[in-house]
């Protein structure tokens, strides 16, 4: 049990990818730990100087291409080190479309195929895989909790980038890692991050979610803000939020540039995780629930950062720019780059010109071609039950595409047992299957060049989602007004009936 | 001195004299440096992939503000950065792009994490530096077209001709990995031993992490 003990290793002065302010190296001084502290040394095998280490890994989530990774490397005689710590999804290389099953060339390589050739072989040694025509099959970001593959206190790793949204849970998550590596070894090598720590406090006010407070937290801190730090997420507004709405605000930790993002377990994450498929059952849960409750940030931790973020009287926020932190409330003017910070007026006149909107106009307003909602951000049951309202006895304006995709299967069989799928055809949307689709323009599913999309997902790129494409960031029931109102509007005015 | 063999099967880096191009944006992200889901671009060769969206225009043309695609700029092999350079995705062509364009070294003042992990891993050295000397190094660079600098990771310094040298710091297993041109693998096969003592108790005190 040594593990538990939490054994304070001192470490020294470390570079990695970015400077390490001179507070930093008293913080770690400090007696009490962070949650992510907590989890760290729990899980490291070794240190290898400056502010690096070995670290054993508890899940290993594949993509795509897991099964053929893992059938290469048993063809070339190599040991899977744990596989029963590892699990496979197809998502990013699926088709959205209805037709997916029937015509599986529709998915890209042979995706479609792999994983019912593979899943006996898997099974046996203990990794489940999930294809496009298993119950589970899903976003991976929406399926590892959802299935209870992802568990508090955890070390859990995978490709991609969005895997800190897991950190909702109470584990330290992160992506970049290469399958094979964790594979053959089933430990990685990571530079230990900063804890960053942001406390919310005051009120939400209407339809104000956990994705204004993150969009907002972006736009406050900047996309700078979290680079080498771990950044917990704390305070009252974040206790109040259910399990689904932490996940949307640790899915844009990577947007802030972090290493990852977290927030304690509670009662709230414990009474998500006790059901889940393969969550620890008897004696099992209770010697893990007895680890996790000794998991939060102790009183006396220091920290590299605090900050604290007052939710009073924000907005549903929008993106108006190509950096997640270039955001502003629907209410409020497209700011002018002479306003800009020094150092960012030259980011924010090339943001302008290329989302083509013009300083002091208001956002709202803005004329709109695409809707997506979907991704790993924000295509929840709780996420699609807040678009519905808004959906309900409307329709989609003319000239406006939009797609309703929920996150997993089992997400989308919920929303089709409320009726949600109805009210979003009714409305003019097509509703289609689990994937990541137009967030990032999987499998070709693009918005086309050009166009202005409202999108739920977390990233406003140049070209992000199609070529020359323009992406205004903003929640779910956001995406939903902009939908119907066939421009970007306040939700909360449209649910007022103030727009018609 | 004697080139330093590599002693294992990754990517070597020892140091890169080399033209550095002065990109000084902040949150230059992955989806500019390698987009992909995409068609590539129609002038894009398998030199100019990296920075697509930034370097042509949706037709082909070369965009010309776009730093290496100005004279004494086109055959950098250094780009000097802002803040948060390669925020974004973990996609590894966001770092072998740059790679197959001839560019081995970025000098920025931080960096997004997962570009970070990439560069690591394929040999592109990640320089942390502060902004004030990037900018210094930058003047120099625009000022003195087609001259070379020096980045130098055994002695971790920056020589630029007639300003400065420059000192930096990288973990110390970033640069035994990089000049050794270890692989991932060959870094934690090292340390099977430990991994296996790790791994057997962990199993006995931890028996809920297994599925």
């Amino acid at each position: 049990m040594k593990r538990r003990e939490f054994i304070k290793t001192g470490i020294g002065a470390g570079v990695g990818c970015g400077f390490v302010p001179v507070q930093s190296l008293f913080a770690q001084q400090a007696a009490g730990k962070t949650l992510f502290d907590k989890i760290w040394e729990a899980h490291e095998i070794s240190f290898l100087g400056g502010v690096t280490s070995v670290l054993h890994v508890d899940r290993m989530m594949l993509p795509d291409s897991g099964p053929s990774s893992i059938r290469r490397l048993l063809q070339a005689g190599e040991a899977i080190r744990n596989p029963e710590l590892v699990w496979a999804v197809a998502d990013h290389q699926v088709s959205t479309s209805p037709e997916r099953y029937t015509n599986r060339s529709l998915n890209l390589g042979s995706v479609a195929d792999e994983f019912p050739e593979m899943k006996e072989q898997l099974a046996a040694m203990g990794i489940q895989a999930f294809g496009i025509d298993d119950p589970e099959q899903g976003i991976q970001h929406v399926v590892g909790p959802e299935t209870g593959l992802t568990l508090p206190g955890m070390l859990m790793v995978a490709g991609d980038s969005h895997t800190c949204t897991h950190g909702a849970l109470g584990c330290v998550s992160w992506g970049g890692e290469t399958a094979q590596n964790v594979l053959l070894t089933g430990t990685v090598i990571r530079e230990r991050a900063r804890n960053l720590r942001v406390n919310y406090v005051g009120a939400l006010g209407p339809w104000v979610r956990g994705k204004d407070m993150i969009l907002h937290t972006i736009g406050t801190l900047g996309a700078d803000a979290g680079n080498r730090c771990a950044v917990e997420y704390a305070g009252p507004l974040v206790r109040s939020l259910s399990v689904e709405g932490r996940m949307t605000i640790c899915n844009l930790s990577i947007e802030m540039g972090a290493a990852t993002g977290m927030v304690a377990p509670d009662d709230t994450t414990f009474e998500y995780v006790a059901s889940r498929e393969f969550a620890p059952r008897g004696a099992l849960w209770d010697q893990a629930l007895a680890y996790w409750r000794g998991l939060p940030t102790d009183d006396d931790a220091a920290l590299y950062r605090d900050e604290t973020i007052d939710m009073t009287d924000v907005e549903p926020q929008v993106t108006w720019g190509i950096s997640p932190e270039h955001v502003i409330g629907v209410s409020d003017r497209i700011p002018s780059p002479d306003d800009a910070p020094f150092e960012k007026r030259d980011a924010w006149r090339r943001a302008l010109e290329y989302t083509r909107l013009t300083p002091g106009d208001t956002i709202a307003d803005t004329p709109v071609d695409e809707v997506f909602i979907g991704s790993c951000a924000e295509s929840r049951i709780e996420d699609l039950r807040a678009a519905a309202e808004v959906v309900r006895g409307r329709r989609v304006a003319p000239n406006v595409l939009a797609w309703a995709i929920a996150g997993s299967q089992p997400v989308k069989r919920q929303a089709e047992a409320e009726g949600l799928d109805r009210i979003f055809r009714d409305a003019g949307f097509d509703w289609r299957e689990p994937g990541c689709s137009k967030c990032y323009g999987s499998n070709g599913e693009l918005v086309a060049q050009g166009k202005r999309s409202v999108s739920n997902s977390n990233r406003n790129y140049v070209g992000r989602q199609g070529i020359d494409a323009i992406t205004h960031l903003v929640s779910t029931p956001m995406a939903a007004a902009a939908a119907i109102a066939g421009r970007i509007v306040d939700v909360r005015k449209l649910m007022a009936g103030e727009i018609a | 001195m004697a080139e330093q063999a590599a002693l294992g099967n990754g990517p070597q880096f020892l140091r890169q004299e080399g033209i550095a191009a002065p990109l000084m944006m902040d949150n230059v992200d992955t989806d500019i440096i390698s987009p992909i889901g995409k068609p590539p671009n129609p002038g894009a060769t398998p030199e100019t992939r990296a920075f697509e969206p930034i370097r042509f225009f949706a037709d082909g043309r070369e965009k010309p503000d776009f730093i290496l695609n100005q004279e004494g700029f086109r055959r950098a092999s250094i780009i000097l950065a802002g803040k948060n350079f390669g925020t974004g995705s973990s996609r590894s062509v966001a770092v072998s792009r740059p790679l197959d364009g001839g560019i081995n070294v970025v000098i920025a003042e931080s960096f997004g994490p997962l570009f970070y992990d990439n560069s690591v891993r394929q040999g592109l050295l990640a320089v942390p530096l502060e902004g004030e000397k990037i900018e210094r190094i930058a003047v120099w660079t625009r000022a003195n077209r087609g001259q070379t600098i020096l980045v130098d990771l055994q002695r971790q310094v920056i020589e630029v001709p007639g300003l400065d040298t420059f000192e930096f710091r990288v973990e110390p297993r970033v640069r035994e990995k990089l000049l050794g041109g270890y692989t991932v693998r060959e870094e934690l096969g090292r340390l099977e031993a430990e991994i296996d003592v790790f791994e057997q108790d962990y199993r006995q005190d931890w028996p809920w992490i297994y599925k």
